[in-house]
């Protein structure tokens, strides 16, 4: 068993000196010889400038690159609005590989839904979720408040589920709505009443877009509250219910169709389009009422090459055109004196479902957000909005 | 010799080797060569491996002055440049295990117990690391003060005390088990 060792300082002193030897005297020359021929480095151009200069040099880079971003920054936005990118396609966005879905909720926030329960990441970082679709569901539809979000699953088309996101670690609400849909009829499409108490339901008994002679829409108004299911038509003609006016009493299909919550037509806004009138190519073609209810746009989509935006105001009056190259309607402003809008051919048609079932996939250059006051004037641009981008509208307290 | 040489006199030779002005470094080594060949001995224990290991640091240094920007640090940059090359040198011994025992056993005869001594304290130190045997050489060797070796190292002094006190315990318990 060994014993503890103490050294002292004068100990190891000794020592170490002992390790050491004389130097032979021809070192020096060698070192000196060795050194011939060898060049040495000079300090990179950065380091070799004086404190001063580098410091100059720094301010003129970033002036350089402040130049750089005044030069290329977006037009400024009226004071009040902001259309800001979103989320890849509102309502079901998918990602490339067709995991991932990513609902848009009218505020801007975002959620996540996953066909598979991947670690959970939300945009903002406001909520967290991962929701299983069945299968590829579709018609995801965010509520009013943005605090809910309801859609159906190809695999259970008779299920509507409800995701609180208020409670984002529970289960979805399911509501089976069998007992009122017909067997054969698959889902089309849901929206939300502007009071958040109802949701409106399509479904129709052929594959959209569906264009077979004799074929119809079939209209059905679900409370939230009591899970009860009104039929409101089984005969419209097959359409796409894309509005709802603020009283909550009237619909209106992409084409122009205004019904009552009874089915019951009160207006044709286009009585030359002929329905099924195809969705816009970029987003919603309204009918889009203003927040007081007196006025309607919609995109008239009679000609693919004559987008016109239109605004109706009293019933019977005539439409105003407030341009002939609108592809979407974003939103009202809060005084019901200007619109958003998107030109060109924008985020519906950047995606592209191969015939493999793999997925989406993005493409195109995306397209414009403008502007414009429904009393005329020339539309301004606020935004370019990347491929697959959808604008978020939020504007201030005040509507300025 | 090097406390002959005034601070200034030693910055203008800096500068100027750093200018590439060999008989500027050529004082520059002469002043410091016997120094950094002692702390490579001490570290190393082996002549050869000192030779080169000095040689390498002086090459090092030749190339490298013209990046040194505050000549007033020439002695500490150029010790750590010497205690990197002997660290180096280790590492490949290391891999060779090669040791010169030859050249702990120089001097005058000693007794029998003063020989072995020796030898125990040199074996002993071989099991060290390079940061250990480099923090004793300069502290008991060079007789740098605590203060300065933290400076050198770029450490707080209460760090470079317990490297210090660090690396006297493992020399000790290496002599332990070497009892």
């Amino acid at each position: 068993m060994s014993s503890k060792v103490r050294l002292t300082d004068e100990v190891i002193t000794r020592r170490l000196t002992e390790r050491t030897m004389d130097l032979n005297p021809g070192v020096v020359a060698g070192i000196m010889r060795a050194i011939e021929g060898r060049p040495q480095r000079r300090s990179r151009l950065f380091e070799a400038w004086s404190p001063a200069w580098q410091l100059l040099m720094l301010v003129l880079l970033l002036a350089a690159l402040a130049a750089i971003a005044i030069a290329t920054a977006p037009p400024p936005m009226p004071p009040g609005l902001q259309v800001r990118a979103g989320t890849p396609m509102g309502g079901l966005g998918l990602s490339p590989d067709g995991r991932w879905a990513l609902p848009m909720a009218p505020g801007g926030r975002h959620a996540v839904i996953g066909t598979d329960p991947y670690p959970p990441r939300a945009a903002d970082g406001s909520y967290k979720a991962v929701l299983t679709l069945q299968g590829i569901g579709g018609g995801a539809a965010w509520s009013p408040d943005s605090r809910h979000l309801a859609w159906y699953g190809t695999s259970t088309p008779s299920v509507v589920r409800i995701y609180d996101l208020d409670q984002p670690h529970a289960e979805p609400r399911t509501i089976d709505v069998g007992a009122e849909v017909s067997g054969t009829a698959m889902f089309t499409g849901m929206l939300w009443s502007p009071d958040g108490s109802h949701i409106l339901f399509e479904t129709t008994n052929c594959e959209y877009p569906c264009v077979a002679p004799g074929s119809a829409t079939q209209l059905y108004l679900l409370s939230v509250s009591t899970q009860s299911v009104d039929v409101i038509s089984r005969t419209l003609p097959p359409g796409w219910a894309n509005g709802w006016a603020p009283d909550g009493k009237t619909l209106g299909f992409a084409g122009g169709l205004i019904v009552d919550l009874h089915g019951r037509t009160i207006r044709d806004l286009l009585p030359e389009v002929s329905l099924p009138a195809s969705l816009s190519s970029c987003g919603s073609p309204g009918p889009a009422w203003s927040p007081d209810g007196g006025r309607i746009a919609i995109i008239d989509p009679l000609s693919p090459n004559s987008r016109r935006l239109l605004v109706f105001e009293g019933a019977g009056s005539p439409p105003a055109m407030l341009t002939a190259d609108a592809c979407g309607i974003v939103g009202w402003s809060p005084d019901g004196d200007r619109l958003v809008f998107v030109t060109g051919n924008s985020f519906a048609t950047k995606w592209v479902q191969h015939g493999n079932g793999g997925g989406l996939q993005p493409s195109g250059n995306g397209s414009d957000a403008w502007i414009i006051s429904v009393d005329g004037g020339e539309p301004q641009l606020v935004k370019h909005l990347g491929w697959g981008e959808v604008p978020i509208l939020t504007w201030s307290e005040t509507g300025h | 010799m090097l406390a002959a040489v005034s601070s200034s006199t030693s910055d203008t030779l800096v500068e100027l080797a750093a200018r590439g002005d060999r008989l500027a470094f050529e004082q520059l080594v002469e002043g410091r060569v016997d120094r950094v060949f002692r702390t490579a001995c001490a570290i190393l224990g082996n002549e050869a491996d000192a030779l080169d290991a000095t040689q390498e640091a002086f090459i090092a240094a030749w190339v490298q002055l013209p990046r040194l920007r505050d000549s007033a640090r020439f002695d500490a940059w150029l010790n750590r440049v010497v205690l990197n090359g002997c660290r180096d040198s280790l590492r490949r011994r290391s891999r060779s295990r090669e040791v010169d025992l030859g050249a702990f056993e120089r001097g005058t005869p000693d007794s029998q117990s003063e020989v072995a001594d020796r030898a125990a304290f040199n074996a002993a130190f071989e099991r060290l690391g390079a940061a250990d045997r480099s923090i004793l050489v300069l502290h008991h060797l060079h007789q740098l003060p605590l203060a300065e070796i933290a400076a050198r190292s770029g450490v707080p002094v209460g760090t470079a005390k317990s490297r210090l006190h660090t690396a006297r315990r493992a020399l000790e318990r290496a002599l332990e088990a070497e009892a």
